[in-house]
């Protein structure tokens, strides 16, 4: 979908929708054979089915009349899997058997998270094209280090205090290494707009402490209840923050004259996530297609771009690929990567 | 043969619509307002596979890429020239309901099956033809990290100690499981009377059950279960079960916040299943042991009928059978 504004003597600025256009019947049945044949290969299929399904969840994501997609193959991505699948299979054989040996585990993955971030992004984006230009990740390490291993370890010493500002720093440098092409993005957020962020989403918590401290319920059900609400006002808390900050971040970000808008909505995206949780639990899973596709119809309905001089005119860029390995054992690991789109 | 789409010259965003004409003769052709802007012969052009309803690109030699909706004709013009007949079969495969319930009813079915023989069957095989030496390598911290966090010293007078420790010698002996087994006397604290196999062959008794112990035998008895589950290697088994089944309840649960809950659940119930069925064979073992040793059997539900209720939990999310049903197996009560 395409709106143009025609500006008094500016070129007409267009603004973008995104939308997700995928159906939910449509995924089920690509889903249950990407499942079945999963099983009969071993594992094996499973690399396919990863594609498929990412290519599936791309293409159907649209903006300006043009889809996205992901073009990695497969084969490169079996070799990856493999590798991770073995060491995931040994940590958490390590993790029952020998706790001392997992917490090595454990450590190696700290060190080497940095390094899992940077790759596992370089892969994504690089496989991602829309209108026939890549995007592109900056390997930058030292960073990586910072915001993923320094940053971390600051804002537990100073008891969260400088949490917020890590995980500014933390989307700075998702942000900042990211090329559409040639063209980069930047991100332009204060720490002062994230330390805000962060103050009205921990509201929910504090009113959520100071009354039941005030109140103090000491009769069995009223306790019980009043502790399940005490963990519904963290909830909340979480997704006030989780969607004011990616709306920050979206509006704060450029990509050349490019900018963006982004309404996620505290409230609906936590019902969202409750609702869907409830119905694959209740269906034994078979909801979960239809889930999936609710939650990115509804990112990608929150996602606006605008786009001053239009989208034509973005030009690709060269660059020495990356191997999946990074991105296999970022995946397998679930060590947490995506912020959106 | 004409299709409609978009065509983007090679590294460039712009958006022109176009048509892709593919000859009989197996020429390509991109036209723009009727003209060529670039040809190829179909075999070297790259089309990805078909997912869903979703646009194709068909990259060119040059680097130009055609984008279009029309599968059906794209899918055509490749069947003609005996192109993509695998990535054909897997759309037909994905589109038709018949099949999408079949593979249903497969999924289903083998998952059980996984579940409940295939995982177990495996783990069995692993876990008997590992070596001792690194079956005794992987549970040996186990043991220290328990000393550290739960148990205390014992302080069972010696001579109990000395006696039930010929005792379990003599059955390991008896087992074959000399230097594989080795009995620890520890405090137990909270874990109340209790005994543990480790992996490691290490089995642990605390004092606090060897003190609900009014004779000797009704301890051997419970050492026969432990050395049940040391025979049959059930510590390394289960650790293999339980994670390979939450690696695959995980791999296949949604992403994000929703994940842990989603798999946690299922994974806590095959987990527990896993455990009893342990213990059941451990007991069986038990209770032939006594009875080809002339023991009572009875013995066992005694000093278990002994230990003080815990909180009753549920049965299916239990980790061990019921006493009522130990009861029955055993005798007495």
């Amino acid at each position: 979908v395409t709106f143009a504004v025609a500006g008094a003597d500016s070129p007409p600025a267009e603004t973008h929708q995104l939308e997700f256009t995928g159906r939910g019947r449509e995924y089920f049945r690509i889903w249950i054979v990407n499942l079945g044949l999963t099983l009969v290969t071993l594992g094996i299929y499973s690399a396919w089915a990863k594609v498929r399904t990412l290519r599936w969840m791309y293409r159907h994501t649209r903006m300006g009349d043009a889809a996205f997609d992901y073009t990695a193959e497969p084969r490169q991505i079996l070799g990856g899997r493999l590798i991770a699948l073995g060491l995931l299979i040994l940590s958490s054989v390590a993790g029952e058997l020998a706790p001392l040996l997992a917490g090595v585990v454990g450590i190696a993955l700290f060190v080497a998270g940095p390094w899992l971030m940077v790759r596992s992004r370089a892969f994504r984006l690089q496989q991602t094209v829309y209108r026939n230009v890549r995007f592109g990740f900056a390997r930058n390490y030292g960073q990586a280090a910072k915001v993923y291993a320094l940053y971390p370890v600051l804002s537990f010493l100073t008891l969260g205090l400088l949490l917020p500002r890590a995980r500014l720093e933390q989307y700075r440098f998702l942000v900042d290494n990211t090329r559409y092409g040639t063209t980069p993005f930047t991100l332009h957020a204060r720490p002062a707009e994230f330390y805000r962020a962060y103050l009205v989403g921990a509201l929910p918590i504090v009113v959520g402490l100071a009354s039941w401290a005030l109140l103090v319920p000491r009769e069995r059900p009223v306790a019980t209840a009043s502790l399940v609400a005490l963990g519904a006002c963290f909830v909340v808390s979480y997704y006030v923050v989780s969607a004011t900050t990616t709306n920050l971040v979206w509006s704060r970000t450029r990509a050349g004259e490019i900018s963006f808008e982004s309404s996620l909505a505290p409230v609906q995206l936590a019902l969202l996530q409750a609702t869907n949780t409830l119905a694959v639990l209740l269906s034994v899973g078979l909801l979960l297609p239809w889930a999936r596709v609710r939650t990115a119809r509804y990112r990608a309905s929150c996602l606006r771009v605008i786009a001053p001089g239009g989208l034509d005119g973005f030009v690709a860029a060269r660059e020495a690929e990356v191997s999946a390995l990074g991105d296999e054992i970022g995946d397998v690991f679930d060590v947490d990567l995506d912020i959106g789109l | 043969m004409r299709l409609r789409g978009d065509y983007y010259a090679d590294g460039s965003s712009r958006r022109t619509v176009a048509e892709l004409e593919v000859g009989r003769d197996g020429s390509v052709a991109v036209l723009v307002g009727g003209a060529r802007v670039t040809t190829a012969r179909i075999g070297e052009v790259r089309i990805t596979d078909r997912v869903g309803e979703t646009p194709r690109r068909v990259t060119l030699r040059d680097g130009g890429v055609f984008e279009t909706t029309d599968n059906d004709a794209l899918d055509a013009a490749l069947a003609q020239h005996g192109l993509g007949g695998g990535a054909r079969l897997l759309h037909h495969i994905e589109s038709r309901w018949a099949i999408a319930l079949a593979f249903l009813g497969l999924v289903g079915l083998a998952g059980w099956w996984t579940v409940a023989y295939g995982l177990p069957l495996l783990a069995e095989r692993v876990a008997f033809s590992l070596p001792a030496s690194v079956r005794h390598s992987l549970g040996s911290s186990t043991l220290h990290m328990l000393d550290r966090t739960v148990f205390a010293p014992s302080a069972l007078p010696e001579p109990t100690r000395t006696r039930l420790e010929a005792r379990f010698a003599a059955m390991a002996r008896e087992l074959g499981l000399e230097g594989d087994a080795r009995l620890h006397f520890r405090k137990g604290e909270r874990t109340g009377p209790n005994a543990f196999a480790l992996p490691s062959g290490d089995v642990i008794l605390t004092d606090e059950l060897v003190e609900l112990g009014q004779v000797d035998d009704e301890i051997v008895a419970v050492l026969a279960h432990e050395l049940g589950h040391v025979v049959r290697h059930h510590g390394l088994r289960h650790a293999l079960q339980n994670s390979t089944v939450a690696l695959l309840l995980l791999a296949l649960s949604p992403e994000g916040a929703i994940s842990s809950l989603v798999a946690g659940l299922p994974t806590l119930l095959v987990e527990a299943r896993y455990s009893r069925d342990f213990e059941r064979e451990a007991d069986r073992y038990a209770l032939s042991y006594l009875q080809s040793h002339g023991i009572d059997p009875a013995h066992f539900t005694r000093v278990l009928s002994r230990i003080p209720d815990g909180p009753q939990g549920l049965a299916f999310l239990s980790t061990h059978p019921s006493t009522s049903e130990r009861a029955v197996l055993f005798g007495g009560g």
